[in-house]
């Protein structure tokens, strides 16, 4: 590991996250009407007062700046209009895990599925396994995201009963332990299948640079050196053309963060995604504004970790 | 067995399919890339194909090698027929067959260890049950080959080593499963001129050391004029000079033979040299011109070279030629 | 080998949640327990009584908390308060409270949480108790179980505000710092349930209180479900995966629900839910009572509902809103039991009698004061507010007014109505919002008291030609109405409300058409006990339905 590339990598990050607070700040501000208004304009009139005094928002910008900052470090991002008297950090803190959980589950399952078939496409390139692999991958990253959602749900939940109508696990049911876990796991099916239509894109991705990465001569000299036809395949072909799989998985995810406002709302899943979908409709803007925030932190903290993932598979970089 | 029949090949064709732009249906066109074609390879000897990029000579090395599947033809490595050897068979076969290649930065795998890179024919065919035994194997080549056997070494990758170190590692990959004949496809073709003797010197050391037989592809005559015992010239898929190194270079009988030897810059510098050199590419076939091939580009062509396909004869004590002016 | 290792975790993910799934939750936790289970679909949560507001949070708050009394529109109906009395001459109501409240802590509730709370909530200016806080004055402890509260004036609507005063423990939240920011996660209460679970965007879990004063709850717990949509909400009652939807919105679905035997749905008429359209009496000639009765007459509201909002099967989503006491009554409304044709003569002859007005000639639009009528209409640009609107056109035509449609979006058509840049000539429907709001947007426009905004009508000063002699008249009126209500003298009150109607009828300061309905559904198979339909109306559907005395009255069916 490289420290100095480390460092710097942390410095990049820390200014995207500053980019992304500032943005925050700046965006009620730049709103018609006040920003009296965006912050405070729902809540009851003796939460506006305090609300108004705790953000500053009769003070100059530099001096709400100023406030802004030293609440956002505080974790303090203010109150949830349609959930007041909730914080938005306690929201958010409710309502991350299930987004995270959806979210990775979906990644770690498509990532390694749009792999495989991405091998066996690009391998045979032009056969018709190759073909029908294309077809289902094209006509998956074609249809909306909502849409299969609602068919997942309107076939498995509501015609066949398979699964649970909503939510991320039964209400009130007071499992523990293992039984718990089966139930999460049995609510969280549908959603991250629906999510993992991504799928299409990872194995376009892997096929296509499968297909590139055949042609290179290395491939040629390790099936000169006897090396057989899984070996040529997965430890030659597939290990280099995995690289640009990385770089896009860490791009799909904002995709995918967005798809979960969707899947969230069709699966009434108690995620970020519910979160956004409710601020929008109720005109939450605290709650919009912290969830968006949330967004970026964990887009810009995955996507440093794809980077350590591409900086172990990719010897070559040296930052 | 000595200077017998080491490898044989016989009849070798290879045709490549291709279509023409805009057609989707009816029958496909071939390319002849190697068009029946034979030689034999005598056990310690060095065998050397010549001819311009896209004479198909590297077609015949990945033939040979197994990596293109044959139109038609037999090749024949210690008399047996290994034409149609299955993966299996062909997995035990790489003990003894091994390949350089001509590109040093494409053909080694960029994000692997030179120990991964140099010992991946031993793990393929699983020779050594422990690590320890492989990486004292990996260092012996490594230094085989004139390279450190440092474990620094041993843990770079190809992008951090030079062109020559990269060939070095390509040549100790190739005999480290002790393989005895070795197809070269061009080994120092892309490397700069002051390394390649250094390879060529390492190659030739290395074939007396473990007593090697090679066959060797390059595009210059003067290259294989100093390290082959015996030369074939190609030219558009088609062998059109074949003989002992001495007796093509100072009596060549077939015409292009002559012009890639007039080809050889002169050691003393000749302003006259190159001046007498036809112009002209190897044509790409689809489909070759009847008669003879080079007749579009010799001087001595007649009727009859645009007509008859001229047979490889037997002109002076196993120096072949086809050509119908000799 | 990495790689297999992941495959295998993922396959064995895959593979327990499809098995360990329907295994942990085929089974149910227990077969005693008693679970009402209701699916909605805008669960705000907020368990500070304080700061609730808005339809989720009240339906969390009526379950822990209770206010003094409850009911609406002069009918309270006791509560925490098991008597009270007003004594004019002191100006102050006395409330006896019941003798064996207790908190779910089991401490004893007293006057002193009572006075606690009222004081806290007009103190610190929040929502609870509306505009009491107008005129209330102190709030005196009598004995443990009495309190009084003197009023600056008389106010009959007084109890209709107690209705969202939840009485809070005081020993609790006098030790809270921050009333603005407190959560109340875990909520010590008086009512029929006690708060056990919640989880944001899930659901909110109660469980009965075993020890509550005001009765035995048949149900050991009750749940409410977020659901992402109102098909999803539906859906699981279909299935009987919830017992009832308190709010149904998705009218499309109806037909499907009742295809159900077990599934019941009915209707509550008191929905905040009003279609009007708005005339900006200032300009001529809206301000003349006479042209806008004939506008009002001309309107075929049936056609309205039929053609324009929608019905289903039996149930209608909005009904013509003509105020019910005198549909019932023969009261001169104008155009009431009249045929289409006879309403069109009569407002014709109307405009006709005035000379400002150019006689009606068929075909060709009227003239008044030499202008032609052409009025310029603004709706919101939706499908059923343009049919509507058409409608509206058809009839204007049939008396000689020209009705262009100016088409805008919702958003624009809210900031005109409240940021008061109505157009002198505009004239706009408003409806599928709250009632409440386009009220407020109108009383904010004309200075007026948004509170009964229908019995004020006469004091906005319409029809007295804007002398203020209209606001005297009205502030009698009321006088009159709120010393009814205080000898609880129904017979007066009766007659008085009919007053203020025909009044309103007669102004038209803003032109009915039509009222929503609120519709909930609920199975037959799970619970009986259910309020029946005329208990509904006028109550809210999930505020009753689901209320404290509904709750009590249901009783599981053992399955």
């Amino acid at each position: 590991m490289n420290w100095k590339w480390l460092i710097r990598r942390l410095g990049f990050m820390l200014m995207v996250l500053a980019v992304a607070v500032i943005l925050n700040f700046l965006i009620p501000r730049l709103m018609p009407g006040s920003a009296k208004q965006a912050y405070a304009g729902k809540l009851p009139e003796a939460v506006q007062v305090k609300i108004i005094a705790r953000f500053g928002l009769d003070k100059s910008i530099w001096e709400q700046f100023v406030l802004y900052i030293q609440n956002t470090l505080k974790g303090d991002l203010g109150m949830s209009f349609s959930n007041h008297p909730n914080s938005v950090t306690y929201m958010i803190g409710n309502a991350l895990p299930w987004t995270l959980f959806l979210l990775l589950t979906a990644t770690i399952i498509t990532v390694p599925l749009g792999y495989v078939f991405g091998v066996i496409a690009g391998w045979r390139a032009g056969s018709k396994t190759d073909t029908g692999i294309q077809i289902g991958s094209l006509s998956l990253l074609a249809t909306p995201l909502f849409w299969i959602a609602m068919v997942l749900l309107y076939v498995f939940s509501a015609q066949l009963g398979w699964f649970p109508l909503r939510g991320a696990e039964t209400a009130y049911s007071g499992y523990t332990g293992l039984k718990w876990v089966g139930d999460v796991l049995w609510h969280a099916v549908l959603p991250v299948l629906a999510l993992m239509t991504l799928f299409g894109a990872y194995e376009m991705i892997m096929r296509n640079t499968m297909v590139t990465t055949l042609r290179e001569n290395y491939i040629i000299t390790a099936e000169a050196k006897g090396a057989s036809e899984n070996r040529v395949k997965y430890k030659h072909a597939a290990r280099n053309a995995l690289l640009p799989l990385i770089t896009s998985v860490g791009i799909r995810f904002a995709t995918i963060v967005g798809g979960s406002v969707f899947v969230e709302n069709i699966f009434s899943y108690p995620g970020i995604g519910s979160l956004i979908f409710d601020a929008v409709i109720s005109y939450d803007f605290p709650l919009l504004q912290g969830a968006f925030l949330i967004f970026s932190i964990v887009t810009v903290v995955v996507v440093f970790l794809l980077d350590l993932v591409y900086l172990r598979l990719d010897p070559r970089i040296r930052y | 067995m000595e200077n017998e029949q080491y490898f044989e090949v016989d009849h070798l064709t290879k045709f490549f399919p291709v279509k023409k732009r805009g057609q989707f249906f009816g029958k496909p066109i071939y390319v002849h890339a190697v068009d029946d074609v034979q030689f034999t390879v005598r056990k310690g000897k060095t065998y050397g194909v010549v001819g311009e990029s896209g004479c198909g000579k590297t077609t015949l090395a990945r033939m040979i090698m197994h990596l293109e599947k044959p139109t038609s033809g037999r090749m024949l490595f210690k008399g047996q027929d290994i034409t149609l050897f299955n993966g299996k068979q062909m997995k035990a076969l790489r003990r003894q067959m091994q390949m350089v290649f001509q590109d040093p930065f494409g053909s080694l795998n960029p994000v692997r260890t030179i120990r991964n890179i140099v010992a991946e024919p031993v793990r393929v065919h699983h020779i050594f049950q422990n690590r320890q035994d492989e990486k004292i194997k990996v260092q012996e080549m490594l230094e085989t080959v004139g390279l450190s056997s440092s474990d620094e070494m041993l843990e770079k990758r190809p992008g951090q080593l030079s062109g020559g170190e990269r060939q070095r590692v390509g040549i100790a990959s190739a005999l480290i499963l002790g393989a005895e004949f070795i197809v070269a496809d061009e080994p120092v073709s892309m490397l700069d001129a002051s390394i390649r003797a250094d390879i060529i010197a390492l190659m030739m050391k290395l074939k007396e050391e473990k007593n090697l037989t090679y066959f060797f592809i390059t595009h210059e005559f003067g290259m294989a004029r100093a390290i082959c015992d015996r030369i074939a010239v190609m030219y558009a898929g088609k062998m059109v000079e074949v003989a002992d190194a001495a007796s093509i270079v100072d009596h060549p009988l077939h015409p292009y033979t002559q012009l890639l030897i007039d080809a050889i810059p002169p050691l003393i510098p000749d302003p006259n040299w190159g001046k007498n050199i036809s112009e002209g590419e190897v044509p790409y076939f689809t489909v070759p011109p009847p008669g003879c091939r080079y007749h579009p580009r010799c001087s001595r062509a007649d009727e009859l070279c645009k007509s008859e396909i001229p047979e490889l004869v037997d002109y002076r004590d196993g120096h072949f030629a086809a050509c119908h002016h000799v | 080998m990495k790689k297999r290792l992941v495959f295998s975790f993922c396959s064995i993910v895959l593979v327990l949640s499809m098995i360990l799934g329907p295994l942990a939750c085929g089974e149910p936790v227990d077969t005693t327990t008693y679970r009402l289970t209701a699916a909605v679909t805008d669960l705000h949560e907020s368990s500070n009584p304080f700061l609730a507001s808005g339809r989720g949070d009240i339906r969390i708050m009526s379950r822990i908390y209770e206010p003094l009394v409850v009911g609406s529109g002069g009918a309270a109906i006791p509560r925490l308060a098991e008597s009270w009395s007003y004594d004019d001459s002191t100006m102050s109501w006395t409330f006896n409270l019941v003798q064996d409240a207790e908190w779910s802590d089991g401490e004893p509730l007293t006057a002193a949480d009572v006075k606690y709370t009222l004081d806290t909530q007009y103190a610190g200016d929040y929502s609870g108790g509306g505009d009491s806080k107008e005129f209330v004055d102190t709030v005196t402890v009598v004995d443990d179980n009495t309190v009084k509260i003197t009023v600056t004036e008389y106010a009959s609507a007084f109890l209709d505000f107690l209705n969202s005063m939840y009485i809070v423990p005081k020993h609790i939240w006098e030790d809270v710092a921050d009333i603005d920011t407190e959560a109340n996660l875990a909520p010590v209460g008086s009512g029929p349930w006690l708060w056990d679970e919640y989880v944001p965007q899930s659901h909110v879990a109660f469980k009965k209180n075993p020890n509550y004063w005001g009765g035995t709850v048949n149900i050991d717990e009750m749940v409410l479900e977020i659901y992402g949509s109102q098909e999803l909400a539906l859906l699981a009652l279909k299935t009987g995966q919830v017992d009832m939807v308190p709010t149904v919105e998705l009218y499309s679905y109806i037909p499907q629900l009742l295809e159900s035997t077990d599934v019941k749905v009915g209707v509550d008429r008191a929905a905040n839910f009003y279609n009007f359209l708005f005339v900006d009496h200032r300009e001529e000639p809206n301000n003349l009572p006479a042209f806008r009765q004939a506008v009002s007459m001309a309107i075929n509201r049936q056609d309205i509902i039929d053609f324009a909002l929608f019905t289903y099967g039996s149930i209608p989503r909005m009904v013509p809103l003509v105020p019910e006491a005198i549909a019932s009554e023969d009261v001169d409304w104008p155009g009431l039991g009249m045929t289409d044709e006879a309403r069109i003569d009569e407002a014709n002859a109307m405009l006709d009698a005035d000379s400002d007005f150019s006689d009606f000639v068929e075909g060709e639009t009227r003239t008044y004061k030499g202008d032609p009528l052409n009025i310029e209409m603004t709706i919101v640009n939706r499908p059923a507010d343009v049919q509507q609107a058409e409608i509206i056109r058809e009839n204007m035509a049939e008396i000689g007014i020209n009705v262009s449609l100016k088409l805008i979006g919702f958003g624009p058509m809210m900031g005109m109505m409240f940021g008061g840049g109505w157009d002198d000539w505009t004239w706009s429907t408003a409806g599928h919002g709250a009632g409440g709001s386009t009220l407020d947007g109108l009383a904010q426009e004309f200075g007026a008291d948004p509170y009964n905004v229908w019995y004020d009508a006469p004091s906005l000063g319409w029809g007295e030609d804007g002398d203020g002699g209209g606001t005297t008249a009205a502030r009698a009126l009321q006088a009159d109405l709120r010393q009814s209500r205080r000898e609880d003298d129904p017979a007066t009150l009766a007659t008085l409300i009919e007053q203020i109607q025909v009044d309103f009828a007669a102004e038209l300061p803003i032109i009915p058409l039509s009222q929503g309905n609120t519709i909930y559904a609920y199975r037959l198979d799970t619970f009986t006990g259910w309020a029946p339909q005329e208990e509904m109306d006028g109550q809210g559907s999930s505020g009753h339905l689901l209320g404290t005395i509904n709750i009590l009255a249901l009783e599981p069916i053992a399955q």
